[in-house]
């Protein structure tokens, strides 16, 4: 229906939520569309569990609302969480229950009856490879183990959305990759997925989108390689030159789009603002006004400087 | 009754099975599916019926079968059991015989009984609502789609398995004191009954304070106290039983009134357990939900049953001190909710708004329901109003049977009238003289209302500043109620300093609600002066007044309509009620 394009599956809407003195979540609003990937990124105490937190309905904002396919997360907690599944930063579980016991006990909790129940435990059990491990006690699971069970618990329901607060953290480099493959998997399947951590790199390559937070204030959204080319604009360029670096670094240093010139031996660096083919054009001047170049490498800046950019300058 | 320990072991036991046998079906596939067999049929039908029990009752059922609490307690209770028969065998030889000793054995099985259903069994389910809350497992389970009423649910349905449990355990050693004479039936089912009431309102009353706070500190502390106030209690309890069991053979069984005074104790549990229930409920609501109208109604139960049986048993018995008591009861029972209840917030969330009532008989009759400290005053004084009410009603109609010429000024025909209606009807010998009753009455509303609306005022003001907690809001009453009473007793001993012998009451007592009263139920002489009790009546009705225009901006809520999105997704859940039907008041 017309509905369902209508309006996006995750809005948070001038979002705020203060403890005290302490503005966990400052005016913090986007947008997610449906079947994406948002990575919520951003250091230590920025807010990213307090907002996540109001969205799964489990805690309520000073002011604004967030929500889920239209429905607000203040007052329609219930039409919300049909539609929710969250994974939180902690482990919550039970003694004296085995991983079958565990999921199975979540999905009578989501209503889940007879056969419909029996299948959505063996899809989310073979989905998380839990299978192996169905009668295994829960306090014998490793870290991986656990973030898999804790997925297959957020995921029982078949919800549309996923919230998955820092699910890599701890993790070993293996149990990361098949969190990362899981994660796509849904986006495959359909669903949108909300996901944290305090380490861009980690979640480049899976989001279609992320948001930069810092103290509670959203400092970028947008997809991986627009925020980077928004927040440098400009890109390393390094080259190798034969003889007369010095008159190269003047030749360079008179040029407008041009800055940062540094002379290291043989090799001259710069940063140069503009695309590719400006850099292609550049590359030509240069052997027409006879330099030996014998080498011309150029990068943008990595994710790393860019997430320290975004994050150290604008909120101080 | 010894199967029945049997049975409700082997149906816990099928539950596990039966859900590992599912696993294990599911993940060996269809060709196991191509036998059908006897065996298989059961496990799909005890499956059905797990679906239908509450999912926190199944968990823990199979929790409960491989806890080592559960193991442990049931296990001492099996040979406490066993070591009281044989100590008891043992040492009465040859007197047990022929002598009646049913009652000495009993007392041995029943503390080993009471012991798990009033200690263990309420500190588990404290403890088990309180776990969840503590490891984050109650977030969990409250983003799923059980509500929280269904959690409360089914913690108290897994501390009533844990007790059925126990009963059965010990059911053959209880039939075995039957057999030994000297004890009757009827005793053994009160003692065992109330033992059963008594467990099930611990463990909701367990339940409620494993809500009552989050912090760990608090939960710790809470926890101390608790496990002391039921020990407390179970010996209290035990002792009390242990006599009743010993002295069985006097108990007035045939008397109806002994019955019908256990029915009167029993009616209470009722309204008791349910209030704890919603109270429990309520506080892991979440906070958009409307909490407070659910809690309101409960709280309407205990008047019912308190203004009912008290005019049952002074005209049963014909006891006027019924009609004495009933008003100061209903007066502090109504003093003691309102001061929690004004404690609310007026601040009603869009989606409380949407189930206000719209017509104008529901917004009248119900808007008192709805959350809020200016509508919770209202509640607890027209409440109190309408029992005073009923008992002024039931006093005067006695005191009409008993002297009809009351009526004599609204002419011969009354009169006459009256006593034709009422033939059959015998007059109560003992009534309470209108002259001093309603006196007292005016007084107790007028205390009620008063010190309630003047303590409702100052948290008004305070909430100007800051915010009032509940907490707050009741110990501001306290201070309010209790300083009415010091003050003015003060003030007096200054006056008459060194001089006590005229330490009477005079009119700067008229705050001191405890000696006014005092003066107009039991003074020495002529009671209460006139212009006393209608100067706090009068004082009393004009601060619920005020409190009423007070309470005018909470009243003004209208209900809202729900938003579009909700409505598209009510109409995808429910195609068929689509049709606006007006059927109750609330529409
Ligand atoms: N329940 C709470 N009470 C008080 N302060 C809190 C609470 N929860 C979070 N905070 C504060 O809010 C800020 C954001 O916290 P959080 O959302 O957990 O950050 P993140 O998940 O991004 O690491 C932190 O400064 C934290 O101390
Ligand atoms: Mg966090």
């Amino acid at each position: 229906m017309i509905a369902h394009s209508s309006h996006p599956i995750i809005e948070f809407r001038r979002l705020h939520r203060y403890f005290g003195l302490t503005q966990a979540v400052h005016d913090v609003s986007f947008t997610v569309g449906r079947g994406q990937v948002f990575g919520y990124i951003g250091p230590n105490g920025a807010g990213k569990t307090t907002s996540m937190r109001i969205l799964a309905t489990l805690d309520l904002p000073t002011w604004g609302d967030a929500f889920v396919d239209g429905f607000s997360c203040i007052n329609d907690p219930d039409r919300v969480r049909r539609r929710l599944g969250f994974m939180p930063d902690y482990f919550g579980t039970y003694s004296d229950v085995n991983c079958y016991e565990y999921l199975d006990f979540f999905a009578r909790s989501y209503g889940l009856v007879g056969r419909e129940r029996h299948r959505a435990l063996k899809h989310t059990m073979s989905f998380t490879r839990l299978d192996e491990l169905a009668e295994k006690p829960i306090r014998g699971l490793s870290k991986g183990m656990k973030q898999r069970l804790c997925l297959g618990r957020a995921m029982i329901h078949d919800p549309s959305v996923l919230i998955l607060d820092e699910p890599a953290n701890g993790l070993d480099p293996r149990a990361r990759i098949e969190l990362r493959e899981m994660i796509r998997q849904l986006a495959a399947d359909g669903k949108t997925v909300l996901v944290s951590s305090h380490i861009l790199t980690e979640l480049a390559e899976m989001c279609d989108v992320v948001g930069i937070i810092e103290r509670g204030q959203l400092l970028a959204v947008g997809s991986v390689a627009e925020i980077q080319k928004q927040q440098t604009p400009h890109r390393e360029v390094k080259v190798r030159v034969i003889g007369s670096a010095r008159s190269l670094a003047e030749w360079l240093g008179a040029r407008a789009d041009v800055s940062n010139v540094k002379l290291e031996g043989e090799f001259c660096r710069f940063t140069h603002e503009g695309e590719r083919e400006s850099e292609a054009a550049l590359l030509r001047e240069l052997v027409l006004a006879n330099f030996a170049i014998s080498e011309f490498g150029s990068h943008s800046q990595s994710l790393e400087d860019v997430f320290m950019a975004v994050t150290r300058g604008v909120v101080q | 009754m010894s199967s029945d320990s049997t049975t409700a072991t082997t149906d816990l036991a099928a539950l596990g099975r039966s859900a590992k046998g599912d696993a294990l079906h599911d993940r060996l596939g269809p060709e196991r599916d191509s036998i059908p067999s006897q065996w298989s049929r059961i496990e799909d039908m005890l499956d059905r019926i797990g679906d239908r029990l509450n999912p926190i009752l199944v968990k823990e059922a199979r929790q409960a079968m491989k806890s080592r609490q559960f193991i442990v307690t049931f296990s001492l209770l099996l040979i406490f059991g066993w070591l009281w028969t044989v100590l008891y065998v043992a040492f009465g030889v040859p007197g047990i015989f022929y002598a009646p000793v049913g009652p000495g054995v009993l007392t041995g099985y029943y503390v080993v009984l009471s012991i798990p259903l009033l200690i263990v069994v309420p500190y588990a389910a404290f403890r088990s609502l309180a776990a969840e809350r503590e490891d984050g497992t109650y977030e969990l389970l409250s983003i799923t789609t059980l509500s929280a009423g269904q959690i409360v649910q089914g913690k108290l349905g897994s501390a009533l398995l844990q007790m059925v449990v126990y009963y059965s355990a010990l059911a053959p050693c209880i039939a075995f004191t039957y057999l030994m004479r000297g004890i009757d039936v009827v005793t053994i089912g009160l003692v065992l009954g109330y033992t059963f009431v008594a467990s099930l309102l611990l463990s909701i009353f367990g339940l409620m304070m494993a809500t009552v706070t989050r912090s760990r500190h608090w939960q710790i502390l809470l926890s101390v106290v608790f496990v002391m106030a039921l020990l407390v209690f179970g010996f209290f309890w035990d002792m009390g039983v242990i006599a009743s069991i010993v002295n069985s053979a006097e108990l007035p069984y045939t008397e109806p009134v002994f019955w019908l005074t256990n029915l009167c104790i029993l009616s209470f549990a009722v309204p008791i357990g349910l209030l704890c229930y919603r109270i429990a409920a309520g506080q892991i609501t979440f906070a958009s939900e409307n909490r407070s109208t659910p809690i309101r109604v409960v709280l309407m139960m205990p008047q019912f049953l308190l203004v009912g049986w008290f005019i049952y048993f002074w005209a049963e018995l014909d006891e006027d001190e019924a009609m004495w008591v009933l008003p100061c009861i209903l007066g502090i029972y109504w003093v003691g909710a309102g001061s929690l209840l004004t404690g609310e917030t007026a601040q009603l969330s869009p989606r409380a708004m949407r189930e206000l009532p719209q017509s104008l008989l529901g917004r009248m009759a119900f808007t008192w329901f709805n959350p809020g400290s200016g509508t919770g005053y209202m509640f607890a004084m027209l409440n109190l109003l309408a029992a005073l009410l009923v008992t002024l009603v039931a006093v005067s109609f006695g005191q009409m049977l008993k002297d009809p010429a009351m009526l004599d000024p609204l002419g011969g025909w009354a009169r006459r009238l009256f006593i034709s209606l009422t033939t059959n009807i015998e007059p109560i010998q003992q009534v309470p003289d209108l002259g001093e009753w309603i006196p007292m009455v005016v007084c107790i509303f007028g205390y009620a209302a008063g010190y309630l609306g003047l303590g409702r005022i100052v948290t008004l003001i305070a909430r100007r500043a800051t915010h009032v907690s509940m907490l707050a809001t009741f110990l501001c009453h306290v201070i309010i109620i209790t300083g009415g009473v010091l003050l003015p007793l003060l003030l007096q001993a200054l006056i008459s300093w060194g001089d006590f012998s005229t330490f009477e009451y005079t009119s700067l007592q008229l705050t001191n609600w405890i000696w006014t009263l005092y003066e107009t139920i039991d003074a020495p002489g002529t009671g209460l002066p006139t212009y006393a009790w209608v100067i706090v009546g009068v004082v009393g009705t004009v601060v619920l007044l005020i409190n009423l225009l007070l309470t005018a901006r909470e009243v003004e809520h209208v209900r809202l309509k729900a938003p579009r999105r909700v409505q598209e997704d009510e109409a995808a859940l429910h195609p068929v009620i689509a049709k606006p039907h007006k059927n109750s008041p609330w529409d």
